[in-house]
């Protein structure tokens, strides 16, 4: 067990550091760096930048912005050991960029969250309805706690730290918010249930 | 694992991870072929050179001339690129404001290029210091002391603002954050709490540039003024000008200044205080304290001077005195009777209508099914709040909240005993008992219950007991533990008969490793962590915070602790009780207050009870996953309510692992141990 949690402790610490790497690699030429940049953060961005805006299209154009900022002010990184807090401080300055301008977050209906996702083919319903759950049901410092536990991987005081929030505010949204979602995806299971048994 | 929730907290987060990861869209060609047209609308800046032609002698002239421009366009070139070069080479602008404005440029390496005094104090302050070359933190570290050293920054004017202007945002806002924490850090390592205001501006801001110019001050104090004007239009940036960052801050005090970050408080010990102010007016106007419906104290700059402006009302008069802010005399005095009544309330107040609407939306009822409605305005504790009072035919309401903001601070609601039960609703599926008048007892419930598990109420753990309407249907549920096994129960709150019961079987080793909150585990002060030698533990650092906050131990709710090992070494310390969130620093080796901060606490849901206190909690937690110390780096303990069960949630770090322990809130009993 003791050696199974090192192990997971400096899987997750490699992380950060190949990240730095591949951000170092591109600096010096690497264009190969950069897509594999691309790929391990791009779920994390779009996820952060949805937590933020609450909208499928403007998460989009976020992700697209972000990466075209890091690929043109890469050479200005400095590496402090925490890449991925540096990356999402991009998305969140392009988000709050975004909020700016429509001045508020919008909230979508039935048919444009359909509509959001239909040239999705890898995207099925319950997919889309977890991530509308957690849109529409939490608030929004809850919505970047989970985000940045669950799919950053950022351990909850890293988040305190990244949020300037004490440890103790993250615990209890993060607690709250798991939830909340529990909640609602036990609802919807439920749902199918009934569904299924009617038919 | 929690055995009654259908999905653990890890099956949730692996939900929301899946389906982000189909959800996220490929935008990668995108990327790259925006990243590239960029990448060559630089290139195509760059000046192409045209291979040569055969020309007529029309077309040499035309050559010669163009050859001219063409040296002109160069040489333009050169001069722009020898300017752009100058440019490019100040990275970022570093401005430091106290009274002396400095700015500091620096390259891309964070080396400096130069320092620029703006004023005669600046002048004086740097004097032949020389920093051509070091980093910025060391100029700024050696500014900051000297400006220590020299008194611009005292006791009695502590703040300093902190501008970082540059075009790469994140390089300024990252470049902004470290300054700001290593000036605090100097600023608490003298003998009195600072405060720092921050901004990250982006060049080219043709005001900024022409007021800096003007008046002779940084780009940085420029935006401050303008951001404070945005708050009080009647300011003049002439006067304010003159002001330095302490005065400055006192008057954003109270306001969001947007783009700005704040740290610390403006010290105002060259006032009489906002309090002081409050009842010379008061005195002055001879009322007493517990008449106010309102009373509002600013400190503001008026025909110049400070002063302060205290507006306050009582159900029949309105009152408004400008008081000096440096002797306390009165400089202006008016009153009129307040013919409104409760309806010439300060437009920041929400009315007593939208007050009303807030309390019935809570109870989830309609403004007629509410008896004996009553709303007061009542002024306390520094804040105005409405209290609200109200019952249907099967319950009672009390509510108290805030007259400005329209928050909750009180929420109370209880069957409604003292009234004739009034036939709730009653679904098809609800039992066939004749309704009789009110509810039975809670103590009746129990007896019930007990009677019907064959059980005695002294020996059952961990009892907890709600009244709920559930479809209209009003019960009691009633759950606890006994033995080896988990009991839930639901008894309709008018018959007394049992709707549903549920027991299960949760194991032996579960009780056998349930701690009573009678028992006496091994501890010490400081146990659980592990100290530096000379260094308080982190419970005489808890004590200091909870001495000078004034509160007990067993008020405790949330606690959460941070060591900072660099630079002045103190712990952080976060706790809430029922009405206030705390944030302190203390100082780990003298136990001094550092920083201390508090608000109210209005998001409070957990019902009161007889819980372990936070220290039984983390002992238990210790002794649950058998560790005899921790880290003091990070540790977080917290009641919280979950389905209406209250429990700890415990978060420490041993060795390399992270630990979160869930345990029961009465009876301390492990419920959940996670190790990452």
């Amino acid at each position: 067990m003791i050696a199974f949690l090192t192990i997971l402790s400096e899987t997750v610490n490699n992380d950060e550091k190949s990240l730095d790497n591949l951000i170092m690699n591109f600096v010096s030429g690497d264009e190969c760096a950069f897509e594999k940049l691309y790929d391990g953060t791009r779920t994390a961005v779009y996820s952060y930048a949805m937590s933020i805006l609450k909208h499928p299209q403007d998460a989009e154009d976020v992700l697209h912005d972000c990466f075209v900022k890091l690929y043109m002010s890469a050479g200005s990184y400095n590496s402090q050991g925490k890449p991925m807090a540096w990356i999402l401080t991009i998305a969140k300055n392009l988000c709050y960029e975004r909020l700016r301008e429509r001045k508020r977050t919008v909230n979508l209906t039935d048919e444009e969250w359909e509509r959001s996702f239909e040239t999705n083919e890898h995207i099925g319903r319950e997919e889309i309805l977890t991530i509308r759950s957690l849109v529409e049901l939490l608030g929004e410092e809850e919505r970047m706690i989970v985000t940045l536990h669950a799919i950053s991987r950022f351990k909850h005081r890293e988040i305190a730290e990244f949020m300037n929030l004490p440890l103790s505010t993250v615990l209890s949204k993060y607690h709250r918010a798991v939830k909340k979602l529990r909640n609602a995806y036990l609802q919807d299971e439920q749902t199918d249930e009934r569904i299924i048994r009617s038919v | 694992m929690k055995r009654d929730q259908g999905m653990t907290t890890e099956q949730v987060e692996s939900r929301v991870r899946k389906s982000f990861e189909a959800a996220t869209p490929d935008v990668l060609t995108d990327v790259m072929s925006t990243c590239r047209e960029k990448k060559g609308n630089n290139m195509e800046n760059i000046i192409t050179i045209q291979p040569p032609k055969r020309r007529s002698s029309r077309a040499r002239l035309t050559a010669v001339i163009a050859a001219a421009a063409a040296f002109i366009f160069i040489f333009a070139a050169i001069i722009g690129f020898s300017i752009s070069a100058r440019r490019d080479k100040t990275f970022v602008t570093v401005q430091l404001d106290v009274n002396p404005g400095i700015e500091i440029r620096v390259d891309k390496n964070e080396r400096v290029l130069k320092v620029i005094a703006l004023n005669n104090d600046a002048s004086k302050l740097i004097a032949d210091m020389d920093f051509s070359g070091s980093t910025i933190e060391v100029a700024v570290n050696a500014i900051v002391g000297s400006m220590l050293k020299n008194g611009y920054l005292s006791e009695i004017a502590n703040s300093i603002l902190v501008s970082v202007e540059g075009n790469n945002e994140e390089a300024s806002a990252l470049l902004q954050q470290r300054l700001t924490d290593e000036i605090n850090s100097m600023l608490n390592a003298a003998a009195f709490n600072g405060a720092v205001l921050s901004q990250t501006i982006t060049p080219g801001d043709e005001e900024l540039e022409k007021l800096s110019k003007e008046y002779g001050i940084t780009h940085g104090k420029a935006r401050l003024i303008l951001a404070i004007i945005d708050t009080h239009p009647t300011y003049r940036f002439e006067d304010l000008v003159q002001m330095n960052i302490t005065d400055l801050n006192l008057l954003a005090a109270g306001h969001a200044l947007p783009g700005f970050d704040k740290i610390g408080t403006p010290e105002n010990s060259n006032y009489i205080g906002t309090e002081q102010a409050r009842h010379i007016a008061i005195d002055h106007a001879g009322i007493e304290e517990n008449d106010l419906i309102y009373i509002d104290c600013e400190l503001e700059y008026d025909d110049g001077r400070m002063l302060y402006d205290v507006e306050f009302q009582t159900k029949t008069m309105e009152y408004e005195y400008k008081i000096d802010a440096k002797d306390g005399s009165i400089l202006d005095a008016e009153s009129e009777p307040n013919e409104h009544g409760h309806g010439s309330l300060p437009s920041s107040y929400i009315s007593r209508d939208e007050a009303i609407e807030i309390a019935l939306k809570r109870a989830g009822i309609a403004r007629s099914e509410a008896m004996d409605l009553d709303c007061e305005l009542e002024y306390g504790d520094g804040i105005s709040v409405y209290e609200i009072d109200f019952e249907t035919s099967s319950m009672e309401y009390e509510c108290i909240l805030d007259a400005s903001t329209g928050d909750i601070l009180k929420w109370n609601e209880a069957p409604n005993a003292g009234l004739p039960y009034n036939s709730p609703t009653v679904t098809p599926n609800s039992p066939t008992a004749t309704p009789t008048a009110g509810f039975i007892s809670e103590k009746r419930a129990k007896e019930i219950v007990f009677s019907h598990a064959g059980i005695k109420e002294a020996d059952v753990r961990g009892l907890e007991i709600d009244f709920d309407a559930d479809d209209g249907i009003y019960l009691y549920e009633i759950e606890f533990e006994c033995g080896s096994y988990e009991y839930e129960y639901e008894v309709n709150a008018i018959s007394g008969k049992i709707i549903h019961h549920d027991k299960e079987f949760i194991g032996s080793s579960c009780s056998n490793v349930t701690p009573r909150p009678s028992d006496n585990p091994v501890s010490t002060p400081g146990s659980g962590s592990v100290p530096a030698a000379g260094q308080l533990s982190w419970r005489d650092a808890v004590k200091y915070a909870l001495k000078h906050a004034g509160v007990s131990e067993s008020e405790l709710l949330a606690l959460s602790i941070e060591y900072e090992p660099s630079g002045i070494k103190y712990f952080k310390i976060d706790f809430d009780t029922r009405s206030h969130e705390y944030e302190y620093k203390i100082n780990a080796t003298n136990g001094s207050v550092i920083t201390s901060k508090n608000e109210l606490n209005d998001d409070c849901d957990i019902p009161k009870g007889s819980y372990i206190s936070v220290y039984k909690a983390f002992e238990y937690a210790l002794k649950a996953v058998e560790v005899s110390s921790c880290s003091d780096r990070d540790i977080a303990i917290e009641l919280d309510c979950d389905d209406g069960s209250v429990c700890y949630e415990v978060e420490f770090q041993s060795g390399r692992t992270e630990y979160s322990i869930q345990l029961h809130a009465i009876t301390g009993a492990i419920i959940e141990i996670e190790m990452e």
